[in-house]
């Protein structure tokens, strides 16, 4: 009977903070990817695949800044 | 008028152990960010320090965790809470001078229990919260951090692998400003907390508040919030001279991910009331950040050192508390017991810190 709290509740805590550290890194990663893509190539005068490198930097910037805020919210919340 | 001095004597003691707590942990907060250069100690310390303090306002699960999960708070006095303080201050000064990597968390919770054990017996202790709440997170909590770091920093390579290292180097490094300042706030959020518990649930035992309508008065909040944002603040400074030596050599994204693992389980952790040890939980991240690069790269005996400084903790800390609660009580109910105690755990404080001092000073001896 109590048991079965105490493990859901460890296993929200796996689940929770590996999605979140996974998905942090994910958005992050193709962030720089995306940064140093786009700068590469302005340099080899290919507008158009930087353009489309540049916004992926900046959807992976907003979505990492978006992600760090609800995770506090949603932490604050439950709290 | 007793009661009303031991209680003074608690919350001094339980904020002075919160100092010591920041004082103790500023190294693993701000020290990834410190060794990729990702910013200037003196900055990362202040940003820390700040963060810390708004950490621990954000969640007050722990702190009712810790107040009534452990231990029955209708048989707690102010004496057993300052037992278990004691206890625990005790327990992280050995540990302390001969260099063993423990938990202050286990120590306080460890000090409570073995007081509250002296004192009243094993009625006293919850033990399924015990077991649910704390042994079973203490296991848990660094293996999911090293899971979760060594998946994302085995991702984070997969995409960033061929692209020009500097570039990528100097992306991580701005990213650990966020992922250092998470685990800042993560660690004000969790370790601040336990103080809170501590010091309401000798307010309880005091009669200010009722154990059935158990809440964390703001000034508590404001105070544990404080001291632990001051000790990081305050125990960053030393760190400064031997940051060169002690931590080991890691990659900006090595640091950005053992930072964001370490947060997210810490972060986790505090939402369900988990009282975790904030020290073994980083570790956890830095140890799967390195396997993630090279499985060699981790150095597998600090893990038995940590894992056998774990073992020890809880039972050591109880044990000393134990035996502080049989002391005080030889002087009676009064005040005098503690106020003795707190004079040679005092005493006893700053001779271990000129004993230290001396040693550092030293001269070393030049080899034949």
């Amino acid at each position: 009977m109590t048991v079965v709290p105490a493990a859901a509740a460890l296993f929200r805590v796996l689940l929770d903070s590996m999605a979140a550290s996974v998905a942090l890194a994910v958005i992050f990663s193709l962030t720089i990817l995306g940064s140093i893509r786009a700068s590469e190539m302005h340099r080899a005068n290919r507008s158009n695949m930087a353009a489309a490198y540049a916004t992926l930097a900046l959807c992976g910037l907003i979505a990492f800044a978006a992600s760090v805020v609800y995770g506090l919210l949603l932490v604050a919340n439950k709290a | 008028m007793s009661g009303d001095i031991i209680l003074v004597i608690v919350v001094g003691t339980a904020l002075a152990f919160d100092f010591t707590n920041g004082f103790h942990d500023t190294a693993n907060v701000v020290a990834t960010s410190i060794s990729t250069r990702a910013i200037g100690p003196r900055r990362a310390i202040a940003i820390a320090s700040l963060l810390n303090f708004v950490g621990a306002f954000i969640s007050l699960k722990v702190a009712a965790a810790v107040g009534k999960g452990f231990v029955d708070t209708h048989v707690v006095t102010t004496t057993v809470v300052f037992c278990g303080l004691i206890g625990a201050i005790a327990w992280n000064l050995i540990t302390w001078s001969v260099g063993l990597p423990s938990s202050s968390s286990h120590a306080l919770i460890g000090g409570l229990i073995g007081a509250v054990i002296a004192a009243h017996g094993w009625s006293g202790v919850n033990g399924h919260g015990v077991w649910s709440k704390l042994i079973v997170p203490a296991i848990f909590s660094p293996l999911i951090a090293f899971a979760a770091a060594w998946m994302s920093v085995l991702l984070a390579y997969r995409i960033v692998g061929r692209l020009r290292p500097g570039a990528v180097g100097r992306g991580f490094r701005l990213g650990q400003l966020a992922s250092g300042g998470l685990l800042a706030l993560s660690h004000g959020t969790n370790d601040a907390q336990k103080t809170m518990g501590v010091i309401t649930l000798a307010l309880v035992a005091h009669g200010n508040l009722k154990a059935s309508s158990f809440h964390v008065p703001l000034w508590v909040v404001i105070s544990a919030a404080s001291a632990i944002s001051l000790g990081t603040f305050t125990g960053g400074w030393r760190i400064i001279k031997t940051m060169g030596t002690r931590i080991i050599s890691m990659d900006p994204a090595q640091g950005f991910v053992a930072q964001t693992a370490g947060a997210a389980v810490i972060l986790a952790a505090s939402t369900v009331g988990y009282p975790l040890s904030t020290t073994h939980v980083i570790s956890g991240g830095i140890a799967g950040a390195g396997a993630g690069k090279r499985l060699s790269a981790v150095r597998w005996g600090v893990a038995g050192d940590i894992l056998r400084a774990w073992i020890l903790t809880l039972p050591s800390a109880a044990i000393l508390a134990g035996v502080v609660y049989g002391f005080v009580r030889a002087f009676g109910t009064g005040a005098v017991g503690p106020v003795i105690a707190t004079g040679l755990m005092t005493g006893a404080l700053a001779l271990t810190f000129i004993r230290r001092a001396r040693q550092r000073a030293a001269p070393v001896p030049s080899p034949a």
